[in-house]
């Protein structure tokens, strides 16, 4: 009845996720990363967070996949593992088709990928001009003579809405908001396929990040380039992303169009997440589905379902038998037994 | 409204650091007030000085200097009372919630016991038996669970969102009449902010307290306020109750802010932000502080020279700005030309 949509069959889910229409430039199998809790003054390994666990998705080109969830979901070491910032446990990452292996030499894969990070404070270095940050990429790639570099900058600058006499200052003389455009002109240095951007806007101020929202999608409707788009801001996501996936304790429980996803959500726990966001709309009419409790640990995650702890529909065979991320009522994957009789909750 | 003296009431409030680079003006004539069972929502973005106005008028300024204003509390001056009384009413009539619950509470003592101190410091005649007793009451009612056995950890035991409960359990412990919450949601996930912000609710029902909460979330602002301040550069630019302020904002940041949200309930098909950053306080703008970032001004000379003073907009709201009759047209016009591109 449902159909699975892990491995190598991943296609059979279809065409309502736009999977016939493009191939996906980024492709993530099974990935699983854990890391290992040690203790005493050996350092004995005592037991792992399970920070990822089996996690899989594409991402198309010109197309934006948001990942969102909790702090502690994994969805920040998802991005990191993919990148070979961390090396993954197991699981397999393609780029455009190409496995990138612990072999992969870390300068080739960032020609196609880059990563902007949250901190625009911690992520440029202080001691080189804004120009010279945006290059490094190209330098550190051989990539053109110094004047060639410069006009590289230039042009980058004009992308992301910097001025040419802003080229030489130091990112101390920059806002949050422009030192997040220098992180994304770097990132874009090398016209890389796919982009990884950890929670891009949330250190930057609401009027300020309506700016680098709307920059990324002119970027992105200008070069086609891919996005997997890490945040916690439910709102945000919405704006940004094509597809959404839903990440809780290391797990995706949902993925889809971001229209299925935010108007018929079937995992109880989006339901729950996009209940709890308080919207703009004084005296507004929501059935807000309050989760008891926290976040269970990531290094004894609860049996079978890892949501059931939490979860207001859970059974007794939540314990027992893990929910398949796979296909139900609607067009989106979901990973819950329940997930047919969803009008109850919505 | 009944003709009650507010709880809290703020007027004229100026406040100055003094820093390397010549003295910051953080809070500039700054006036609000709140009344009894009122939740008011004090919004703006980082360093407009929304926490600090209310800092300095609670006495709890470390650094800067208070140029001028006055603030009462329950009719009495807070500024000009001496430290040891007004130290009597801090965590008893007039008590906060902050930002980091992990800092606000004392790492080395058990949770419990500073749920107890909160009462016994007030009330030095109470046994440390009743004390106890109230404190796993107290416990209880923000949602601790096994409050009993939960009394005898450490922070450090507690996650983000309980030592939150913990500290609200403080705020409410002696029936306060003023609540300040300064960001109280702000480091937690949204599925606990929301126990959080149901709890305060609940908190506000009980005690009856007035609650000032300052947040930069604007949809937090409108789940809990009947009544908004919107700050900018030091400064209040709108005052009006809640429905007004999302409905029909009367002054160009306001009508900035709401339209560069991206929101959860609807597909917006154009962010428009605000131009520019907010103004480096060392250096604000001799006219109208936003006059740099205002569409709507277009480098007007009243707004390049003269400093609106906030006044009344409408029966129920004020703003500050030179041209408030033309907001509500221009923000349709702006809308519309948005809507019109995309």
């Amino acid at each position: 009845m449902s159909v699975r949509t892990e491995g190598k069959d991943a296609g059979s889910g279809g065409d309502t996720l736009g999977r016939d229409a493009k191939t996906p430039v980024l492709q993530v199998e099974h990935l699983v990363k854990h890391f290992p809790v040690r203790k005493g003054v050996f350092g004995r390994r005592v037991g792992e967070v399970h920070a990822v666990s089996d996690v899989s998705f594409e991402v198309f080109k010109g197309q934006t996949l948001g990942l969102v969830g909790e702090s502690g979901c994994g969805k920040s070491t998802t991005g990191r593992t993919v990148m070979r910032l961390l090396e993954p446990t197991s699981g397999v990452v393609r780029l455009q088709g190409q496995e990138i292996t612990a072999a992969t030499n870390p300068r080739d894969l960032a020609r196609d990928m880059a990563f902007v990070f949250q901190d625009p404070f911690a992520s440029l270095n202080p001691r080189l001009t804004a120009a010279k940050n945006v290059t490094e990429p190209l330098r550190i790639q051989g990539a053109g003579d110094a004047a060639q570099r410069r006009a590289r900058a230039l042009e980058l600058f004009a992308h992301v809405g910097l001025r040419e006499d802003q080229l030489d200052r130091l990112p101390s003389e920059f806002s949050g908001g422009q030192r997040q455009r220098i992180g994304i002109a770097r990132a874009l240095a090398l016209s890389p396929k796919v982009v990884i951007l950890d929670e891009p806007v949330s250190a930057l101020d609401v009027s300020v990040q309506a700016q680098v929202l709307n920059l990324l999608k002119r970027l992105q409707a200008e070069t086609d380039v891919a996005f997997l788009f890490i945040s916690h801001d439910l709102s945000v996501v919405r704006h940004l992303c094509d597809r959404v996936a839903v990440m809780y304790l290391g797990k995706i429980v949902e993925i889809g169009d971001r229209a299925q996803v935010y108007d018929r959500p079937l995992h109880p726990y989006t339901q729950a997440l996009l209940s709890a966001v308080p919207v703009p709309v004084p005296g507004a009419r929501r059935n807000r589905i309050v989760l008891q409790g926290d976040l269970p640990s990531p290094v004894n995650p609860p049996k079978g379902c890892r949501f059931r702890t939490r979860c207001p529909k859970a059974q007794a065979i939540c314990a027992e038998k893990e929910p398949e991320l796979a296909s139900r009522t609607g067009a989106q994957l979901v990973a819950c037994h329940f997930a047919d009789d969803d009008r109850s909750m919505v | 409204m009944v003709a009650v003296a507010p709880v809290l009431d703020i007027s004229d409030l100026t406040v100055e650091f003094d820093t390397p680079e010549g003295t910051v003006r953080a809070v500039d004539h700054v006036s609000y007030s709140v009344d009894a069972g009122e939740t008011l929502a004090v919004v703006g973005e980082t360093g407009c000085g929304k926490s600090v106005t209310v800092l300095a008028a609670l006495g709890l300024l470390g650094a800067g200097r208070i140029v001028s204003g006055a603030v009462t509390f329950g009719g009495a001056d807070l500024l000009d009372m001496p430290a040891k009384k007004r130290r009597r009413l801090l965590g008893h009539d007039l008590t906060m919630v902050f930002q980091n619950p992990m800092t606000a509470l004392n790492p080395v003592m058990t949770v419990g016991r500073q749920v107890a101190e909160t009462l016994l410091v007030h009330e030095p005649k109470m046994s440390r038996g009743t004390a106890r007793d109230r404190a796993i009451e107290l416990l209880a009612m923000v949602g601790v669970p096994q409050p009993d056995v939960r009394y005898n950890q450490y922070p450090h035991e507690f996650s983000g969102g309980m030592c939150q409960r913990v500290v609200i359990a403080m705020a409410i412990a002696n029936k306060p009449r003023l609540i300040v919450a300064d960001e109280p949601t702000t480091a937690v996930d949204v599925t606990i902010q929301a126990q959080l912000l149901d709890l305060l609710r609940v908190a506000r029902e009980e005690t009856g307290a007035a609650v000032v909460m300052i947040t930069h979330d604007l949809g937090v602002v409108a789940e809990v306020a009947e009544r908004v301040a919107v700050m900018y550069a030091g400064r209040v630019v709108e005052m009006a109750p809640v429905e007004q302020i999302f409905r029909s904002p009367r002054h160009p940041y306001t009508v900035g802010l709401l339209s560069c949200l991206p929101r959860l309930d609807r597909d917006v098909s154009e962010l428009i932000p605000i131009p520019g950053a907010p103004p480096d306080l060392r250096d604000v703008a001799r006219g109208c502080p936003f006059e740099p970032r205002c569409e709507m001004s277009a480098a007007r000379s009243a707004c390049q020279n003269t400093r609106p003073p906030l006044m009344p907009a409408d029966p129920n709201s004020v703003s500050a700005c030179h041209f408030v009759d033309e907001v509500e047209s221009w923000a349709r016009a702006r809308r519309g030309n948005v809507e019109e591109a995309a």
